[in-house]
């Protein structure tokens, strides 16, 4: 990848697909939802923080800072949707449920 | 050969009123059978738990994320997580810069969306 230029719209592009990467991140390893604000106004305040730097060089560190963190946090079992790629669903005809039940067994002798 | 040039015409004919017929019908489960306005009114109800600008006016699908609900990048990007958690919609790099309006997002999404199918039971799920 090219050296980022900084405040171009393409690398607010991109810094915004990074970002949109680590809340799902954060969203496949917190199951309470209290807990997962918490760590997006964390993860909010880490991009913040970053948000004025002008110089290409310490720009591309600190994206590929960010990379590596995304790699190492990446959850080893995402939450995939059923029917999405990789979910259990996927690609799977389920068999039809029937419009009544079996009927009961009664007892005829 | 005339007949067969008459027979094929048929078929193709015939297949193609069964095909419309069957997508009609819905025998297809691609099809997604959520609302547009389903998917609106769910993703407004996602829309207003985040700090918006100006909380009493109505999103319509004209409403522009930046301008009017007065969020910045990282809010926008906060709020589309948001809805792709509420419908299991995943919104691809491309798609998701260049959405600008609420109507955006919500035709992305109704055209996405993966329904609950009704043929599963929940109770066996």
């Amino acid at each position: 990848m090219p050296a980022p230029v900084p405040f171009s719209a393409q690398n607010a592009k991109y810094v915004a697909s990074l970002y949109r990467e680590s809340l799902r991140t954060a969203k496949n390893w917190i199951n309470q939802n209290s807990f997962y604000r918490e760590k997006a106004a964390e993860i909010r305040l880490r991009f913040e923080q970053n948000k004025n730097i002008s110089d290409p060089l310490e720009l591309e560190r600190v994206l590929n800072n960010t990379k590596e963190l995304l790699a190492k946090f990446k959850h080893p079992d995402p939450i995939i949707p059923p029917k999405r790629p990789g979910g259990i669903m996927y690609d799977r005809n389920a068999p039809p449920r029937y419009e009544e039940g079996p009927k009961n067994f009664k007892n005829t002798v | 050969m005339f007949a067969n040039i008459v027979r094929a015409s048929l078929r193709s004919s015939l297949s193609a009123s069964l095909r419309s017929t069957t997508l009609n019908t819905g025998a297809f489960r691609f099809v997604s059978n959520v609302s547009k306005d389903d998917v609106f009114a769910r993703s407004i109800a996602v829309l207003k738990t985040f700090e918006l600008k100006n909380i009493n006016d109505e999103i319509t699908s004209s409403t522009q994320f930046t301008k009017d609900l007065g969020m910045d990048s990282l809010d926008y990007n906060d709020a589309l997580v948001a809805l792709e958690e509420e419908f299991d919609v995943v919104f691809d790099d491309a798609v998701a810069n260049e959405i600008t309006t609420v109507g955006e997002a919500v035709d992305y999404i109704s055209k996405n969306i993966m329904p609950e199918e009704d043929i599963l039971d929940k109770e066996i799920r």
